[in-house]
């Protein structure tokens, strides 16, 4: 077997070894928040690329907002990641859902100040 | 003693996961793509471009590679957690995240 890194190890030495379709279910919801993250920044790209209607200050606004929301959901999907893995290990109850209310209230934020935007624009 | 082998099949679960890894690679070569594109600058996207392709190429090669390394460890009973692959993502995700920044609002 390969040698892995040091700090790799700690994390597997942690508890015992869940059942695995409990690890790869953790591993793909990770990747799932990831890609939705990545597609945030897209978004935000994309509002700077394409949105003429908009003053330049306001299109920053949003694209940077965006961007952000899309930086901030990865960082909260690795955590996310990280705290199931323990819990697992530990069989302790799995950590709250943080992530949805990030997105579910960044967007619905992101969406207000497109149409305050647009409006005053 | 030999393990009897659980009911659910262990490749499906494992050619699953290592799917969404390529797909997030992609998606990872997707937005650095568009953002050095946005940037404007010619060295920008060159540099952001070979950033994230490399990127990519080392996650999908690992992914493949851990693919088959986790069908071995799953018959002995191994550990297949992979925290270097998840936080190498998750750090590319943010970095990529400043970036994309730094390009929308200058």
């Amino acid at each position: 077997m390969r040698e892995r890194w040091q700090w790799a190890r700690r994390l597997e030495a942690e508890g015992t070894e869940p059942d695995p379709r409990f690890t790869f279910a953790n591993e793909r919801t990770f990747l799932a928040w990831i890609r939705t993250s990545l597609a945030l920044m897209a978004a935000g790209i994309g509002v700077e690329a394409l949105v003429t209607d908009l003053p330049g200050w306001g299109r920053r606004s949003l694209a940077g907002f965006l961007v952000f929301l899309g930086g901030l959901l990865a960082s909260f999907a690795f955590r996310r990641w990280f705290r199931s893995e323990l819990a697992l290990r530990r069989a302790t109850a799995l950590p709250t859902n943080q992530l949805a209310p990030v997105i579910a209230y960044g967007l619905s934020t992101g969406a207000a100040l497109a149409i305050v935007l647009i409006v005053i624009g | 003693m030999v393990e009897p082998r659980p009911p659910w099949d262990d490749g499906l679960q494992n050619e699953r996961t290592t799917l969404a890894w390529i797909r997030t690679s992609l998606s990872l070569v997707a937005v650095g793509t568009f953002a050095g594109k946005q940037s404007g600058s010619n060295r920008t996207f060159a540099v952001l471009l070979l950033v994230v392709v490399a990127t990519a190429a080392t996650m999908i090669v690992a992914a493949e590679r851990r693919h088959h390394e986790r069908s071995h460890h799953l018959e002995a009973g191994r550990p297949i957690v992979s925290l270097p692959a998840v936080t190498l993502t998750a750090t590319s995700a943010v970095g990529l995240a400043l970036v994309s920044a730094v390009v929308v609002l200058t």
